[in-house]
């Protein structure tokens, strides 16, 4: 019998600066393990696949799940599954848990996201490794500026401003306050959070490096629904969209155009009629703060250059009908791979009613989106449901 | 007698390799195109899309390219970035980036865009504005890479 796809349990662990981790990538990977089978009240013995994503180049080994998946403590034979797109890996993870439930190919899938980003000492010289080669690698476009392309475009298409920009940033910052597994909070400087990095990007609307995993168990709903002791998120629609490889494919910066594409896919699967009422919570991958306003409206939260004032309204903050990026998204904690799935894993947390930062009271459907690659080249959309068992 | 301590050890790995890529047909003849001072692009048989970077096949129809031009190295700066924080091995900051719409292509190139004062980012980016024309400045010493354009200059406005 085909089967929903839940997520029965959710394990972080509390991030940091890379300088400051003190277990290894299998030690940390364990203990996010270790958090998200006691939350699901799921027995290790019982995993049939462990998906684990890994991010090429990234570490001083190739394909860490190779080291990873052993050190979990599964049973001898589990299947191993390393995905690696490049660029929101992390997002693929629950959505291909889910393909293979949903398959009938598995009941209970171990989805691992580990720490990606502490591994090099000059992170800035890997990350270039995945910028074009040849073409356009030369011309002196790391990721932050290859990022700040799209709020330039958005910047000049819609009049906004600096200040709104700075605005959204401060929001985040706020409500990374109220997560313990945040990295960067309110208490970076003003001074500091001001100075311009690549224009219109600020130090205060990029994301750091951090350190820190996070583990799911998604399993079957009819299978592990029940044995949580709390209610389970149920996977209604996983999507995922893929654009150029090279910078100038994207033609128009100032929308996430396949953005829109795959948020009309993910509607239709989950029956999504009218986002903006229909969703309680919102997680938009946002390593550059601005980001936050383009996915919205290409997810088809407001009118396109709406963002903006949905903000200055109170609407995407705590207390408003449509609160997005609780966490302090992305632009506050970014430890790779555990970064990409953390839109997820948050939501998942919210739906529970158990949210690792502030609770919206009776949220029942949300949506995770996450992104990257050169360029934003890939993005993942989930939409999640509460379900009570 | 030794130190105890449970404090994390961190051990140095490094590798050093060097990799060689290919650039295949249509890259090739771009970047010798680039030494010879000349912009090529190519246009789909099918679609009518013309690259830049050119490419021997159509990302839109999949269909074979097999026409090629030389273009006016003019164009349209569509977005760019000014960088005020660059990174270790890269050019030295300020320096712009843009995405430039080559007069004719449907596609879009990325290169340094010069000629603005970056000193005062208020000015600079008002004078990096989307729809200003640039012009590539060709490189003294050409090598058949992307460089072999220094940068792309925003043209002196009108009198």
């Amino acid at each position: 019998m085909r089967d929903h796809a839940v997520i029965a349990g959710v394990g972080f662990t509390e991030a940091t600066s890379p300088r400051r981790q003190e277990l290894s990538k299998n030690e940390l990977c364990r203990l996010a393990v270790d958090r998200a089978l006691e939350h699901a009240g799921c027995d290790r013995r019982d995993i049939d696949v462990v998906i684990i994503g890994d991010i090429a180049g990234f570490e001083a080994s190739s394909v860490a799940a190779r080291t990873i998946a052993p050190a979990l403590g599964l049973p001898p034979y589990t299947t191993v599954l390393p995905i690696c797109t490049g660029g929101t890996t992390g997002g693929h993870l629950p959505n291909q848990a889910a393909a293979l439930i949903r398959a009938g190919f598995a009941q209970r899938v171990l989805c691992v996201a580990p720490n990606t980003f502490d591994g090099p000492v000059d992170l800035q010289a890997v990350i270039n490794t995945n910028s074009p080669m040849v073409m356009e690698q030369p011309l002196g476009m790391g990721a932050v500026h290859m990022g700040a392309f799209f709020p330039a475009a958005y910047q000049e298409r819609y009049g906004v401003t600096d200040a709104d920009f700075e605005l959204l940033a401060t929001k985040n910052r706020e409500n990374a306050d109220h997560n313990p597994f945040a990295h960067v909070t309110s208490a970076l400087s003003a001074e500091h959070a001001a100075r311009m990095v690549s224009t219109p990007l600020r130090l205060g609307m990029v994301c750091p490096v951090s350190s820190g995993a996070i583990a799911l168990v998604v399993g079957a709903e009819s299978v592990v629904g029940g044995q949580a002791g709390h209610p389970v998120a149920r996977i209604t629609a996983a999507q995922s969209i893929s654009d150029g490889y090279l910078g100038g494919k994207r033609r128009d910066f100032s929308t996430f155009e396949v953005v829109e594409v795959m948020a009309r896919r993910a509607y239709r699967e989950a029956q999504v009629v009218d986002p903006r009422s229909e969703f309680d919570v919102v997680e938009l991958f946002n390593p550059y703060a601005p980001m936050e306003f383009m996915l919205m409206e290409a997810f088809g939260l407001c009118p396109y250059g709406g963002a903006p004032e949905l903000l200055r309204k109170g609407v995407t903050r705590y207390g408003g009908d449509l609160p997005v990026n609780l966490s302090g998204g992305i632009q506050c904690t970014n430890p790779g791979v555990a970064g990409q799935i953390s839109p997820v894993a948050h939501i998942a947390t919210q739906l529970m009613g158990q949210a690792t930062a502030r609770q919206v009271e009776g949220a029942r459907r949300g949506l995770a989106h996450s992104t990257g690659g050169t360029f934003f080249q890939f993005h993942t959309a989930t939409v999640l449901e509460r379900v009570d068992l | 007698m030794s130190e105890t301590s449970t404090a994390a050890l961190i051990h140095d790995v490094r590798w050093e390799i060097d990799y060689r890529v290919r650039l295949g047909r249509a890259w090739s003849r771009f970047m010798r195109g680039l030494r010879d001072r000349k912009l090529l692009a190519s246009t789909c048989d099918h679609c009518d899309r013309t690259y830049l970077p050119p490419q021997s096949y159509c990302e839109a129809c999949y269909e074979p390219i097999t026409r090629w031009q030389e273009c006016e190295p003019v164009g349209t700066l569509r977005t760019a970035t000014i960088v005020y924080q660059g990174f270790d091995g890269g050019p030295q900051a300020p320096y712009a980036v843009g995405a430039i719409e080559i007069d004719g292509t449907h596609s879009l190139l990325m290169h340094f865009v010069g000629g603005v004062d970056l000193s005062d980012v208020d000015a600079a980016r008002k004078a990096l504005r989307g729809g200003v024309r640039v012009r590539a400045v060709w490189a003294d010493e050409r090598t058949a890479a992307i460089t072999d354009i220094a940068h792309f200059a925003v043209a002196p406005a009108q009198p």
